[in-house]
């Protein structure tokens, strides 16, 4: 344990070093900006630094899971190729150890890019929109930080299976695509085939679990229901940017809050786990 | 308790590739061991097997009394490895790299020592290790090998890369390093290198070991002696062939070269072309470097129809 965290300091060391992964927060952090301050500053907010809450969203959960991929993906495969892993193996650390420690190390790295981003839309929030609620704003960040540690999980899980950074780049490439702007058309995809194809109705429930599935979508699904109500509720607002408020009472176990958390908790741990087990077994020269 | 124990340790790539071949190899404990071989003859397959970066398709391998595959943790805290192929951080200073597996090994080395023990100017150590010549790098790599004091040092290719100067330095550091009662084991094709060093050498050629012996004792069963070469003024017609103790007599323009496989016969050839009136002019004699027992060795095994693999 102890070795895992000395390997996630001198990582996180290393990576925050690169001046591409500080040009995807920096990307990320222009766009927190925008989409946060420019419709306060088009026009007059009715519900004031709650419209921020909202609106950071957003790019949030686009980007997020880009920068997570960006820095994490060559986490291992990249050093494998380079050589610099055996300067690691040749030390006390253990092949378990190495993973987790990447996979600290990293997620320390989208920390600091989503507390940079959470930090500009608080200035904004205060500036442009007069107030900041801090408790949703909170809670907000923090499941954007989920977020995030889903893709570091699946990037570096990735990495751990791949042995060079061509390998390791277009699953990442496709896990973005796939689990972000692809989904809503592979679920439709599927209803479309079950429909036609084996004539089974999919019930609106079942689509809705199925969207949810993937990390982003979850994670708008917990902020939906999580942060809106409370957030928008005494308002009677119905719907702002997109995002409408969510109850989750009387629905299914598989779309209860819990269950969508237990969801991208699984979306971080499961790829950790089985790209260990396959970069334990396989030959490093 | 050997340093480094194998049984039986192969190595095939594919379905009959076979990289190392049934080696049996005991390294003692406090020995300098040279590894030698032609490249692609399975050194650093070996070696690779040995650290755990690759595993064996059968056979077992012990470091310091440890099981190679199942207790990594415990072996890497007592040895110090100087990996081929390996790349630092170019992020990281010098320094941090020293750092950091002072951190790892639990060892309370003080940096800069470090530093200056491998050479490496402490200015140098400050910059990003990205910036390194082959020469500061092997250095640094070295200076990580040797944090904490390890009972083993595994070197892999330790002078590649470096001038004949920094080669010297490395020779040095690993005798240093020997004479505080550690064991040294390094591979290495270059042979000068192993034969100023090593207490014993190992020939690896096509993924088998040829032969395990003292340098002295390589040469005396190979029967490549040292040779003597002798100035005259004139070439007498007297026959030395018959001296004990040599075995080639080559008869040139002003003089004669012989090979002597018993020290003693020089001074009786010396004599009986004295005693035949030339006058020696000039004596040059020549050891038989591990080149030629290299040669001889390489030769002596028998193309096997095993395939050599570049790992």
């Amino acid at each position: 344990m102890n070795r895992s965290l000395v390997v996630a300091r001198r990582d996180f060391e290393n990576a925050r070093r690169s001046y591409l992964l500080w040009g995807v927060i920096g990307v990320f952090s222009i766009l927190v900006f925008l989409v946060t301050a420019l419709p306060g500053l088009l026009s007059s907010s009715p519900i004031g630094g709650r419209a921020a809450v909202v609106l950071i969203t957003l790019p949030a959960g686009v980007l997020v899971p880009v920068t997570a991929v960006v820095a994490s993906y060559l986490a291992i495969a990249g050093e494998r190729e380079s050589g610099s892993l055996k300067i690691l193996l040749s030390l006390p650390p253990s092949r378990r150890d190495i993973v987790l420690g990447k996979f600290l190390g990293r997620t320390a790295v989208i920390g600091v890019a989503i507390a940079i981003a959470f930090v500009i839309g608080a200035v904004v929030s205060v500036l442009v929109y007069g107030d900041l609620p801090f408790a949703p704003y909170l809670l907000t960040m923090g499941l954007t930080a989920l977020l995030g540690t889903a893709f570091v999980g699946l990037s570096v899980g990735l990495s751990a299976a791949t042995s060079t950074r061509t390998r390791a780049m277009a699953p990442a490439i496709g896990l973005v695509i796939v689990l972000g702007p692809l989904w809503s058309g592979i679920v439709a995809a599927i209803q479309f085939v079950a429909d036609f194809g084996l004539s089974i109705q999919l019930s609106p429930e079942t689509v809705q679990f199925l969207t949810v599935f993937s990390p982003a979508s979850g994670y708008g699904r917990l902020f939906n229901s999580v942060v809106l109500p409370d957030l928008l509720g005494g308002l009677g607002v119905g719907q702002i940017a997109g995002s409408q408020p969510v109850s989750t009472t009387g629905a299914p176990f598989f779309l209860q809050d819990w269950f969508v958390l237990a969801l991208l908790v699984a979306w971080t741990a499961v790829p950790v786990v089985l790209g260990y087990l396959r970069f334990s077994g396989s030959d490093i020269s | 308790m050997p340093a480094i124990q194998t049984h039986d340790l192969t190595k095939r790539f594919g379905r009959d590739v076979y990289a190392v071949d049934g080696l049996d190899l005991t390294v003692q404990e406090g020995e300098v061991f040279g590894f030698l071989g032609p490249n692609g003859a399975g050194k650093s397959t070996t070696i690779n097997m040995l650290l755990d970066f690759i595993r064996p398709t059968s056979g077992h391998a012990t470091i310091l009394g440890h099981d190679a595959q199942a207790e990594t943790t415990t072996i890497r805290q007592r040895i110090g490895v100087l990996p081929e192929g390996y790349d630092l951080y170019p992020r990281l200073s010098g320094r941090t790299h020293i750092e950091m597996a002072a951190e790892l090994k639990e060892a309370d080395d003080d940096p800069d020592a470090v530093v200056d023990r491998v050479g490496l100017d402490r200015e140098d150590a400050r910059r990003k290790a990205g910036e390194y010549s082959q020469g500061m790098r092997q250095r640094l790599a070295l200076g990580m090998a040797l944090v904490g004091d390890p009972d083993l040092l595994m070197l892999d290719e330790p002078t590649n890369g470096l001038d004949p100067n920094g080669a010297r330095e490395m020779r040095e550091i690993v005798r240093d390093h020997a004479d505080r009662g550690a064991t040294v084991f390094f591979s290495s094709h270059i042979l000068e290198q192993v034969q100023a060093v090593c207490d014993r050498v190992g020939i690896l050629t096509d993924g088998t070991m040829v032969a395990v012996d003292t340098i002295d004792g390589l040469r005396d069963e190979v029967g490549t002696g040292s040779t003597l070469t002798l100035t005259l003024d004139a070439v007498p017609s007297v026959d030395i062939a018959d001296v004990p103790g040599i075995s080639n007599v080559v008869v040139q323009d002003g003089g004669v070269r012989v090979t002597c496989t018993d020290p003693a016969a020089k001074i009786a050839v010396i004599d009986r072309v004295r005693d035949a009136g030339a006058t020696v002019e000039d004596i040059e004699t020549t050891e038989a470097s591990l080149e030629d027992l290299f040669a001889a060795y390489t030769e002596r095994s028998e193309p096997s129809g095993v395939t050599e693999a570049e790992t």
